[in-house]
């Protein structure tokens, strides 16, 4: 088991965000975990993350317990909605961030960073500024700035909600593919049905701070709470 | 969400330390001496003169009618060069403001701030001075005859030369203000739609444009008359023996040789600061969610 | 519908005139000797004045250079400690209190602030000295350089430290490569603005200079009382000159807002 969530709590003022909170997650597979907003979805995601302390619970990644270690050395990267691109710093060096604080070589930042920009077709845009480029080839420089360093888990929190539909598509399209070909382990948070079925391997519903894990699939659908049968007997009836 | 983060190490850091001594020394540290050492001397417990606590200072200043009328005073001028400015510089961002957005006149509304207001002063009072540029061009112009039929302008019942530097210190400020919030709170938009569901152009300006521009400023209103109550060179400068804004009337009764003033002094310094922190108080309780400048 | 447009335009003009005429005014006097009523203009016009600026062991040449090392000083210490600490405020459990708590001195009438002040400065010798005048006016552009910054540290900003974190980087990695670099051009105004904050200040200066200290507003008092307004006129201009040219740079750069 490559990651295992025990117990996670967490007390927000007087809501309780976070109440009992388990998941396991194999390496190589992507957990999407569906919810609606403010049911804490985003507050799990920081928690695993380090930038945000649970009450109780504790993380256990690879077998070992680092819910006390300092989110920078967990090497856990976390996807913020917006995509969240360093406004000083080109495509280019965005990307290359995290190389540069691990003090790679400037030759082999170079290599890397131009191998990344062509898997996500950014090759052309790389010595352009942030708010020169649009929201879905943001995300893909937020994505590739993450994959870069190959960190053992990303936490993506609905990454493509601030997209249009067709960017989206694409997006998720995209998603897939570097997911298989970087062998990602990752935590996909969303609130789109169909979102959640399409980019997990596994999928998981949360409601009211409580997460509940599905073994299979087709148990997520026949769950009344998850709403897909709602959405089945919609298309029919029409 | 979000400041309750992992931030134990960041809490106790050197940085934090250093943080938290600089906001002691230099912004709560002052505040508390300087208060605690005008009430201590105000009652007596304190300075040259002192004789222990007595109550004789304080019952000296309501005597007569000074600080009552120097406060009235202040007040009444803070409030009447700030309401000109406000009226003003609302019209003018209703009817002008696409001309203050850029060109020439967006940096000609910023020649008043580069003036300090002791500058101004000297300018009001050269201007406006009985031996002024206007008492001269009066004369020129056959208006007047004699030196002495110009009007007082300037240290005057009606205190007209400081409510006009006043005026001339703050309108700016005021215009760089509603021109941006006319930008901001989208009002062209608003009174496009008051017109199209039927209202006039004067109706739009009183019953939308107004009320919007004067809502949304109200806390800069409120901070600008606090900032002004204080106001010193420009009445020193132009103004009377009697009556005293407050902090003209605290200077003198604290930097002249009459040494019995010097406690009194001091208590309106405290009645001035109470005033003041109470006013704050109140503005910044409404205007919860914006703190900065 | 084109003469309402005029008779608009002739307020504008007139407005012009009321912004620009002071400063013309004042550069006039400062090169004046004989004024007698009732001549509009001076009967003579000299560059007496300003050489007397230049080259005599004169006063408001000094007076200048003090007003200017005084300024600087506050301008860089203000801007550099507020910054560090509206950080410490933003993130604080208790920031709206503190907050509140920077406001008061900075809203008080930094005259009567000085007077309450004066006895502790003279008992740490800070009485009639530039450095006692560069920690006054601390006292009132620190908590405006607080203030200033307090809406820097924004959601945003923290997303930015986070995001740094997650990707292996420390705090001090984010503020040098990051943080930094997005408040390069607010770090400048709050320069300005706190330098201007000292440049102006008269009351409190003339207090705790204790009239050894002469910074070119009190040379302008200074003048007035002594009924020469020619040389008054000519420490005004030199006054108002670096706003001046700061305003040509940017227009941000002396504009003190508050909300």
């Amino acid at each position: 088991m490559f990651l295992q969530i025990n117990h996670i709590a967490k007390k927000y003022k007087d809501k309780q965000v976070l109440n009992d909170a388990n998941l396991n997650l194999e390496a190589h597979q992507t957990l999407s975990i569906l919810g609606k907003s403010g049911c804490g979805k985003s507050t799990l995601l920081k928690i695993i993350a380090g930038i945000e302390d649970a009450d109780d619970g504790e993380i256990i990644l690879s077998g070992s317990n680092i819910s006390q270690v300092k989110s920078n050395e967990r090497n856990i990267v976390y996807l913020f909605q917006e995509p969240l691109l360093f406004p000083n710093l080109n495509v280019f060096e965005n990307i290359a961030f995290g190389l540069r604080i691990r003090n790679l070589a400037h030759a082999d930042v170079k290599i890397k960073v131009e191998e990344m920009l062509q898997s996500l077709e950014l090759t052309a845009h790389s010595q352009k500024m942030p708010h020169q480029i649009s929201g879905g080839q943001k995300q893909r420089v937020a994505f590739g700035r993450a994959l870069i360093i190959n960190p053992p888990l990303i936490l993506l929190d609905e990454p493509f909600s601030s997209l249009d539909v067709e960017t989206r598509a694409n997006m998720q399209q995209l998603y897939k593919t570097i997911a298989k070909k970087f062998n990602i382990t990752a935590l996909f948070v969303t609130h789109d049905l169909k979102e959640a079925l399409l980019m997990g391997d596994k999928i998981s519903y949360m409601e009211k701070g409580i997460l509940e894990v599905f073994d299979a699939k087709q148990d997520f659908i026949n769950a009344d709470k998850t709403g897909v049968k709602n959405e089945i007997d919609f298309w029919n009836n029409l | 969400m979000g400041l309750n983060t992992k931030y134990a190490i960041f809490n106790t850091s050197k940085i934090n330390i250093i943080s938290f001594l600089l906001l002691l020394v230099f912004a709560i540290l002052p505040l508390i001496l300087g208060f605690g050492f005008a009430v201590s001397y105000s009652f007596g417990l304190i300075g040259v003169l002192n004789k222990g606590f007595t109550l004789e200072n304080w019952s000296a200043l309501f005597e007569n009618n000074d600080v009552i009328v120097s406060f009235l005073y202040s007040g009444w001028l803070a409030i009447a060069s700030l309401t000109l400015s406000v009226v003003m510089a609302m019209a003018i961002a209703i009817f002008f403001h696409k001309k203050f957005s850029k060109g020439i006149y967006s940096y000609l509304v910023y020649m008043p701030l580069a003036f300090p207001s002791i500058v101004a002063a000297f300018f009001f009072a050269q201007f406006l001075g009985n031996a002024g540029i206007l008492s001269r061009i009066c004369y020129q112009l056959g208006i007047i005859d004699h030196i002495q039929s110009f009007p007082n302008l300037i240290n005057d019942r009606f205190s007209f030369g400081i409510i006009i530097a006043q005026l001339f210190l703050s309108l700016p400020f005021f215009i760089l203000l509603y021109t941006g919030l006319y930008q901001t709170e989208r009002i062209d938009d608003y009174t496009q739609l008051a017109n199209s569901l039927g209202a006039k152009n004067k109706q739009s300006i009183f019953r939308i444009s107004i009320p919007i521009l004067l809502k949304k400023s109200f806390p800069n209103i409120v901070m600008y008359f606090i900032f002004k109550i204080g106001t010193y060179e420009v009445p020193l400068l132009l103004g009377r023996s009697s009556p005293e804004t407050i902090s003209v009337l605290a200077v003198r009764k604290l930097q002249k040789f009459n040494l019995y003033d010097i406690p009194q002094g001091y208590a309106i310094a405290v009645i001035y600061t109470i005033f003041i922190i109470s006013l704050l108080m109140i503005v910044l309780k409404i205007n919860k969610n914006e703190y900065d400048i | 519908m084109s003469t309402t447009f005029k008779k608009r335009n002739i307020f504008l003009w007139l407005l012009a005139v009321a912004f620009l005429t002071p400063i013309i005014i004042l550069f006039f006097l400062s090169f004046s000797k004989n004024w007698r009523f009732p001549a509009i203009l001076p009967e003579q016009f000299t560059t007496e004045n300003w050489s007397y600026l230049f080259f005599s062991s004169g006063n408001i040449g000094q007076s200048f250079i003090v007003s200017l090392t005084i300024a600087l000083s506050v301008a860089c210490f203000a801007t550099l400690l507020g910054f560090i600490t509206s950080k410490y405020i933003a993130y604080h459990k208790y920031r709206k209190k503190l907050l509140l708590l920077t406001y008061f001195p900075f809203a008080l009438s930094p005259v009567i602030f000085a007077l309450c002040l004066k006895f502790y400065f003279i008992k740490m010798s800070l009485i009639g000295n530039v450095q006692g005048i560069i920690l006054a006016q601390l006292m009132i552009a620190f908590p405006y350089s607080v203030i200033f910054f307090t809406g820097f540290w924004s959601q945003r900003i923290k997303q930015f430290e986070d995001l740094v974190a997650t990707l292996g980087g420390t705090t001090a990695y984010a503020f040098r490569k990051i943080v930094m670099p997005i408040a390069k051009s607010l770090i400048m105004i709050c320069f300005f603005q706190c330098f201007l904050i000292s440049w102006f200040e008269f009351g409190l200066t003339s207090v705790i200079g204790y009239g050894k200290v002469e910074t070119l507003t009190i040379k302008v008092f200074q003048f007035v009382t002594e009924a020469n307004i020619f040389y008054a006129a000519l420490s005004c201009c030199l006054l108002i000159l670096p706003p001046v040219i700061l305003l040509w740079f940017n227009k941000k750069f002396i504009v003190q807002t508050s909300k």
